[in-house]
């Protein structure tokens, strides 16, 4: 488990993360969206043990990450700015990687390269950026780690390899209750794969849930009636957004979806629909109740990172 | 603790294996070089009759570049993760300490340059070592590359630390510079200008010895004339690797301190930022410093140029800032630094002027001095011509051998004691009098001074260089007060007893060379004739008081044939003592004569005398003749050969030039025995020295002839027809 406790992170002036607590579980796919400069590279840093907190801890199953090899031997990073030796090309760096991880894994890692199909002989400046980035992963899957960073990873991929990539991800996860924490942009990227999500805004975890309670505890709902009726009609419910358009209103309810159901059976509507919602809107709703606009959150933001 | 966290293997082959493309670049340089020059050497003409005797300066050259460019290019090349994020974020990640990391990539990069160093030194050594005309010492190769590689760990040391708190690869320069050089430079121009203002009084070597960077062999050789001599001594060793292990010790806290966000910021903090920056700008700074001092030494007035060098230094710390940072927003930031470099200034130049004041002025009292001695000083005509020597004479510091029989001799003796400082008196009243002849009067001929060491009743200890030429109160010279004190000496004279036998010696002739035969000869014939002399006439000849004599007019300075050199170890110091070969030593004399001026040889003199239009034609060469005589200038000739032609450039008077040569070269006498006879009965001569291209050696060419009547007025015509 992978336990932050009051980070704050500092450069300059400017302060990047801002009192950050959270718990991420063993074996799970955490994921962190957020806009340019909100601090998600900067948190993948301090719990990969690059960086070191102003303020507070970062401990993963219980030990203190910073200048601890025995924690870090259990870590791999896929940064969004790669690293690699000049002029090398995938063979070296897997000696590379092999020098620096006891749990590096030469046949795993030919293998990968073979599913992708990359030349390993081949100098990595002349792959493409879709190309480095798999090769980055490959070799951070071929370390077998415990724990797996990947930071704005599957930007530059395709869809064909982002699928691919999710696919042995949750391959690890699953066999070898591997935990990986994904960042990115993108809040459609994330849904189909991680099981939590955090929202971070400068500097600050707005928010963070687990996905599937997230999808359920939110709900749709159309509703009509023969007769006017006011918003009140509706005050024992809980409701995070409600509009109306002629008889139409529309409600955005959190709760238990049956009993909702029955109470507002209960009031004769003439029409009720009860809908899902995506990530997305449920994101959007529960900014919204929190005071912010989720748009600006997610497309906006400085690149202060 | 924990091995793994202190080094590790893998991470050090890792090492190896990102510098093997420099190493194995630098390693073919310099295999081949320790190929090729050995080659050459054996295509030269060679005398058959001796072996040289070479050092590595000549065998293997690049071993200083080991030093100088390799280590600090493997440095920067393995630590370069630092100045790039990503590149600091990945190694900042991997599963191992900081520590760890740092020292096994340093192990790396110090087994690169040892392979490449002691392969190529060993293939140099065995190559020679097999050549036949040459003769390698390792004892005289070795410690020069101890040396190089002690230097070559400092250096990778100094640059990891400076990479340790700079994020670009500019300001790994420039403050790798500022490790190694700034302190150094700073002292070195302290020192010199208090050494400047003081005359030369103090001498070097003694002034603030422990800022004397002779003992730092990473910069030795841009301070120190006799720098690379300095590689071959412990004390350099020992003092280069401390600073090594200082560098190191501070390279590793501050590497584990590190933020991997430091990377491409040109330092870690705003304050070490300035720091660099006050450093580099004070380094230029030391500029108009000397000239100040300078100007206040020489009253030149060239407030002018002072300003204008202020206005550059100006200019430099801006220009750094903006370099290093590539921002201009930040220069209004950094102008409240100009005070700090103002005040240093200031601080350095009272500090100067003080110290050198003082050290000036300083003339005790008799009654405040327990005792002196003469202490050993590093003759600058020694270090001129160590190049000359440098094949046969061990390399190190080479001291004169009276001055070493003197160092430990304390002299309580009030009358001296008044002497002596009644002679500095005298230099420090000659001096501030006449600050402008100063050169001319301390270093013309530095032989007529000696450094002394004068210890105060209060313990401290000052050395000063006096003239001992001068008459004191008791109206003796100081020289022949202390030879008649040493004279008295038990200790001193019984030292004088055990010159060394030949085995022990490295003998060096300034005219001519000869072979081990000649030389063992020639040394045993100087024993002989040294065996003879009173215990005075071996205080003097030791004490070489032949070189103040010719300024009494007491000692005809040219009628010695040529000068011997020894060479040998006492108590544990290089020394040499200067033989001039004259008729006072017959038995010498007489053996050199028999060598040089053979019967063959006196008669191929005259007939170039004789001809020397001729001559000149025959050898299709430039040909000069110098003729000397005490206390005269040399009158000198130069004859020029062009297109079959011969012109004496320098007079007018060719013909009656070629006459005059004509007549004199009948008054030398046809046989070895005959001409020995003729110098030893004179007193005084004339010397021709006969130079051409065609001879290795000027001094092969060299003929004494006894100053007759005939001779002298042969001289002056010659003097009239120039």
């Amino acid at each position: 488990m992978i336990k932050a406790a009051n980070v704050t992170k500092t450069f300059d002036k400017f302060k990047a993360l801002n009192n950050i607590s959270c718990s991420i579980p063993k074996g799970c796919i955490y994921g962190m969206v957020g806009s340019n400069g909100a601090g998600k590279s900067t948190f993948l840093r301090l719990i990969t043990g690059v960086y070191k907190p102003d303020t507070g801890a970062i401990t993963i199953d219980d030990k203190n990450v910073w200048e601890n090899p025995e924690v870090k031997e259990t870590v791999s990073y896929v940064p969004d700015d790669l690293y690699f030796l000049p002029g090398a090309n995938m063979q070296r760096m897997a000696k590379l990687y092999a020098a620096v991880y006891n749990n590096f894994d030469m046949k795993h890692f030919n293998y990968l390269t073979k599913s992708f199909e990359l030349n390993p002989k081949k100098p990595l400046n002349h792959f493409s950026k879709g190309m480095k980035r798999q090769a980055a992963i490959i070799l951070a899957l071929s370390c077998h780690s415990d724990y797996m960073f990947f930071d704005e990873t599957f930007d530059g991929l395709d869809p064909v390899m982002r699928n691919l990539i999710k696919k042995l991800i949750c391959e690890d996860v699953i066999e070898r209750k591997a935990t990986a924490i994904i960042t990115s942009h993108s809040l459609r990227e994330l849904e189909d794969t991680c099981d939590q999500l955090s929202l971070l805004h400068k500097g600050g975890l707005v928010l963070e849930s687990d996905v599937a309670n997230l999808k359920t505890s939110l709900f749709k709902i159309q509703i009509a009636f023969s007769e006017p009726y006011e918003k009140e009609i509706f005050s024992d419910i809980e409701m995070l957004h409600y509009s109306r358009h002629g008889s139409v209103a529309n409600m955005i309810v959190r709760g238990d979806k049956q009993l909702t159901i029955a109470r507002l059976k209960s009031m004769n509507p003439i029409l009720m629909d009860v809908l899902p919602l995506s990530l997305e809107e449920v994101f959007t709703y529960e900014m919204e109740a929190l005071g912010y606009s989720f748009e600006n959150v997610v497309e906006g933001g400085n690149s202060n990172e | 603790m924990n091995k793994k966290k202190i080094f590790s293997r893998t991470l050090y082959m890792e090492g190896i294996r990102q510098l093997r493309i420099i190493g194995f670049i630098f390693l073919i340089i310099y295999v081949l070089e320790a190929v090729l020059i050995p080659l050459n050497r054996a295509s030269l003409n060679h005398n058959p009759s001796r072996s040289t005797m070479i050092g590595i300066n000549t065998m293997h050259p690049v071993i200083y570049l080991t030093y100088t460019v390799l280590a600090p290019i493997m440095t920067l090349y393995l630590f370069r993760f630092l100045t790039k994020r990503n590149s600091s974020d990945f190694y900042h990640s991997i599963p191992h300490t900081r520590t760890c990391l740092y020292i096994s990539y340093i192990a790396a990069i110090l087994t690169w340059v040892g392979v490449i160093l002691f392969v190529s030194s060993g293939i140099s050594v065995c190559i020679f070592s097999w050549l036949p005309y040459y003769s390698v010492q390792l004892s005289m190769v070795i410690p020069y590359i101890i040396g190089v590689f002690t230097a070559s760990i400092g250096v990778v040391c100094g640059v990891s630390l400076a990479q340790c708190i700079t994020g670009t690869v500019l300001s790994n320069i420039i403050v790798s510079g500022i490790i190694f050089f700034f302190p150094r430079l700073l002292t070195f121009a302290i020192t010199e200008n208090i050494l400047d203002k003081t005359y030369g009084l103090i001498p070097g070597e003694y002034f603030m010895p422990a800022l004397n960077g002779k003992y730092n062999l990473i910069t030795t050789v841009f301070f120190n004339r006799n720098g690379l001599s300095d590689f071959t001594k412990y004390s350099s060793w020992i003092y280069t690797f401390i600073l090594a292990i200082i560098y190191f010790a501070a390279g590793l806290y501050l590497f584990n301190k590190r933020h991997s966000e430091n990377a491409e910021n040109p330092a870690s903090s705003r304050w070490l930022q300035a720091v660099y920056r006050i450093c580099i700008t004070l380094a230029f700074c030391l500029i108009p410093i000397c000239t100040i001092c300078q100007d206040y030494l020489w009253s030149t007035n060239d407030l002018t140029g002072i300003f204008t060098l202020y206005c550059i230094a100006v200019v430099i710390y801006f220009l750094f800032e903006i370099i290093t940072t590539k921002t201009v927003r930040n220069l209004l930031k950094v102008v409240p630094g100009l005070i700090v470099i103002a005040v240093l200034n200031i601080g350095i130049i009272f500090f100067i002027n003080t110290v050198s004041d003082y050290q000036l002025n300083f003339c005790p009292e008799s009654s405040e001095v327990a005792y002196i001695n003469s202490q050993t000083y590093i003759n600058s005509a020694i270090l001129e011509s160590e190049s000359k020597f440098f094949l046969v004479a061990p390399s190190d510091n080479t001291y004169r051998f009276s001055d070493i029989l003197c160092e430990n001799i304390k002299i309580d003796d009030e009358k001296i004691i008044a002497a002596t400082l009644e002679a500095l008196e005298s230099d420090i009243e000659h001096l501030q009098l006449n600050p402008e002849l100063s050169y001319e009067y301390m270093y013309r001929d530095s032989s007529l001074f000696r450094t002394f060491a004068i210890h105060m009743k209060n313990g401290r200890t000052y050395y000063r260089r006096i003239n001992v030429n001068q008459t004191v109160a008791s109206s003796s010279k100081l020289y022949t007060m202390i030879n008649s004190y040493l004279s008295d000496n038990l200790k001193y004279t019984e030292s004088l007893e055990h010159l060394p036998d030949f085995k022990d010696t490295t003998i060096n002739l300034s005219d001519k060379n000869a072979t081990n035969t000649q030389k063992n000869h020639l040394y045993n014939a100087f024993l002989e004739d040294y065996a003879t002399f009173s215990t005075e006439e071996k205080v003097n000849f030791i004490a070489e008081n032949y070189l103040y004599r010719r300024y009494d007019n007491d000692f005809n300075y040219y009628n010695y044939v040529d000068v011997m050199t020894v060479y040998f170890s006492f108590k544990g110091k290089m020394c040499y003592l200067d033989i001039p070969i004259t008729p006072e030593l017959p038995n010498t004399f007489k053996t050199y004569l028999n060598y040089y001026y053979d019967d063959d040889s006196l008669k191929d003199l005259k007939n170039i005398l004789s001809h020397i239009e001729d001559y000149v034609l025959e050898i299709r060469e430039s040909f000069d003749i110098s003729v000397d005589v005490q206390g005269e200038q040399s009158i000198d000739f130069y004859y020029s050969y062009t297109n079959d032609s011969v012109e004496c450039v320098n007079t007018t008077h060719q013909s009656e030039v070629s006459d005059i040569f004509n007549k004199l070269s009948e008054y030398i006498p046809d046989t070895t025995a005959e001409y020995t006879d003729s110098l030893m009965e004179c007193d005084s001569y004339i010397k021709i020295v006969l130079q051409s291209y065609e001879y290795d050696n000027y001094a092969d060419n060299t003929i004494l002839m006894p100053m007759t009547y005939e001779v002298s007025e042969l001289y002056k015509q010659l003097g009239d027809s120039k």
